[in-house]
């Protein structure tokens, strides 16, 4: 579902230019579990981004769910990122003035969602990751496991093909950690692809299929196990 | 994204930022309030100049002597020493016959020092006669007006303002007493209410004799003004130019003295306080754009803020259109309120004016309200969304870095 071709991302920095993304072509498939390693400036989270849609790339082709992403627009690429992806960070990127529940609901609000419908998928998402109690508290009145939970309700209240998470327990202690890793783990087994950029190689190492970056390149994309997911490959 | 949610969000931010929103209504309401204060007492300086010059009397004339314009022999009379004839009782009484003067009012006007028994001061003197209380619209509190009688007619009597009454007089009971004015002495035969300034005078601190009387006080064969009520508010130019052609008959064909209408002097001096009325304008223009810039830095700094909101709202998939809804909404709810605010204040602060100086009728016009209305909301819209707008225009990781 996801298919990247060329794809290069140039930054200028002072007169030099940076080449965070190095021609690279990369293949995901639905319902895979992708980790993305590497140093720091290795371009792991620009590549994310791209895939994201919060960034454009320089140059290369993407095509996500069958749309040429370089022929859209800004509103169709709003709707995509709507529909079709889940995006996870590192500081959760909460709106502090609302509730858990508001949080989660934001999605479905500019999706235009009826308000007793949003209510009932919101709540029962944040039941689902264990927030059941608290979802009328505010992301400051909640712990960073717990925000990071209700973000990853977020992402997924729009039911996206695929879950991009960028460090998701960067800011965490590791019991939290290790519980927000459960619960993608949990949502991934259900059949949402799921690609976690991170330094951590104990979480790295945990996906099927682990992807090394190194000054823009993919320097290394092989399975855990001999039996994932084949047709997924790299062509 | 339904109408309702927009409103809730809006409500919420404004909620949730008390101190910047409060800054806002403060920044928006005080610009507001400052032009409809302002521009009220420079309006309210007018009508009550512009009042007391109709209080002058309707239909009114007035002959002076002297050429006011530099058409006659103004320039070159003046240079030589020649100041022209000066008016006189008969001119007055030439005027008197004239078809269109309902009312003729020759005034002596001067300074003198009045006395009963031991009490002494200085006073404002006028010579006239009975038709210049008709003029004048003056009230008596006691007694009576001077008598009707010819012009040139000596009459030992007098009519006080108020306030020399009681000065002079203190709790005695003046009229009946005989005051003395001058070198001569006259028997106060009434007093006036108190009025306050009522056109040219503050009629409670004057004496009133007859004309004849004045002259004779002031040893002068002139007098300083005719005053000429029209029969009509149409006949006045017929007026006008009867007069004319009387006096100028009688002053050997010399057009040496001037006619002016009530309307030339409330024309200038409504233009006078036209230029006071934009000065304000101005003054209060100037607080405008200090609440204006206020409002830019506060919104500007409030939305950048949000720079990184905006990027997230983007990454969730909110249209720019979406984004630019959430935050006019945001904006012009702040702006409204608080130009309502203002101009409530503003009304409030005209209206505790209005009650502390109750003879000024002090009101805003309404443009300047509106102005005020117009520019706090718009420079709050406009640099609500200015931010919001650019932020917008950001890719979404670019803002959410911010």
């Amino acid at each position: 579902m996801i298919r990247l071709r060329g794809i290069c991302r140039d930054y200028l920095v002072g007169d030099q230019v940076v080449h965070a993304l190095d021609h690279v072509d990369l293949d995901i498939g639905k319902g895979e579990y992708v980790s993305i390693m590497g140093p720091s400036g290795s371009g792991k989270s620009t590549l994310l981004n791209v895939i994201g849609l919060l960034d454009r790339p320089s140059a290369g082709s993407y095509e996500l769910a069958g749309n040429d992403v370089a022929e859209l627009d800004d509103d169709a690429l709003a709707a995509l990122r709507r529909d079709q992806i889940g995006f996870i960070f590192q500081s959760f990127h909460l709106i502090s003035r609302m509730t858990a529940l508001e949080n989660v609901e934001l999605p479905l609000i500019l999706a235009g969602t009826a308000p007793k419908e949003r209510h009932e998928r919101a709540r029962q998402l944040l039941e689902s990751v264990g927030l059941g109690p608290r979802m009328l508290h505010r992301p400051d009145q909640l712990s960073g496991g717990e925000r990071q939970r209700v973000a990853i309700a977020r992402s997924i209240v729009m039911r996206p093909g695929v879950l991009l998470a960028d460090e998701p327990t960067g800011n965490l202690d590791t019991k939290s950690g290790s519980e927000i890793i459960g619960i993608l783990e949990a949502l991934n087994s259900k059949g949402l692809a799921l690609i976690v950029v991170t330094h951590d190689p104990d979480l790295g190492g945990r996906a099927r299929r682990r992807i090394r970056m190194v000054d823009g390149r993919i320097a290394a994309d092989g399975e855990a196990e001999a039996e994932a997911d084949a047709e997924a490959r790299p062509a | 994204m339904k109408t309702q949610d927009v409103l809730r969000f809006s409500a919420q931010s404004l909620r949730r930022y008390p101190l910047r929103s409060s800054m806002l209504l403060l920044a928006i309401s005080i610009g507001v309030a400052s032009v409809i204060t302002l521009t009220s007492v420079g309006e309210g300086a007018r009508r009550y100049i512009s009042g007391e010059f109709a209080d002058l009397g309707t239909n009114l004339l007035i002959v002076l002597p002297g050429r006011s314009d530099t058409a006659g022999a103004g320039l070159q009379g003046m240079l030589i020493g020649e100041t022209g004839r000066d008016l006189t009782l008969d001119d007055a009484l030439a005027i008197e016959r004239s078809p269109y003067a309902a009312r003729v009012a020759p005034l002596v006007v001067g300074g003198g020092a009045a006395s009963w028994r031991s009490r002494e001061r200085d006073i404002t003197v006028i010579g006239a006669n009975a038709a210049f209380r008709e003029i004048q619209s003056w009230q008596l509190a006691r007694g009576g007006f001077l008598p009707d009688t010819d012009l040139e007619v000596l009459s030992p009597v007098c009519v006080l303002g108020s306030v020399v009454a009681g000065e002079l007089f203190g709790s005695t009971p003046p009229v009946g007493e005989w005051v003395r004015i001058g070198d001569t002495r006259c028997r106060v035969i009434g007093v006036l209410a108190q009025a306050g300034m009522t056109g040219l005078f503050d009629t409670d601190e004057l004496i009133v004799v007859p004309v004849a009387n004045a002259q004779q006080i002031f040893n002068t064969p002139s007098v300083f003004r005719i005053f000429v009520e029209a029969t009509a508010s149409e006949q006045i130019e017929r007026a006008r130019r009867d007069i004319v052609t009387i006096v100028t008959a009688r002053h050997q064909g010399i057009e040496d003295f001037t006619v002016i209408t009530q309307d030339a002097i409330l024309s200038t001096f409504d233009s006078i306080f036209g230029v006071v009325t934009a000065a304000l304008a101005g003054i209060a223009g100037i607080s405008l754009i200090v609440a204006g810039v206020l409002i830019m830095n506060v919104m500007l700094v409030a939305v950048t803020q949000r720079t990184a909101e905006i990027g997230l709202l983007k990454a969730l998939g909110a249209r720019r259109r979406q984004i630019l809804i959430l935050f006019l909404a945001e904006a012009s709810s702040l702006s409204l309120a608080g130009g309502v605010i203002g101009y409530v204040v503003g009304q409030g602060a005209t209206f505790a004016l209005r009650t502390a100086y109750p003879i000024i009728d002090f009101e805003a016009p309404h443009w300047a309200a509106l102005a005020g209305l117009g520019v706090a909301v718009a420079s709050g819209l406009v640099f609500g969304l200015l931010p919001a707008r650019r932020a917008s225009l950001l890719d979404p990781v670019e803002a959410l870095a911010k």
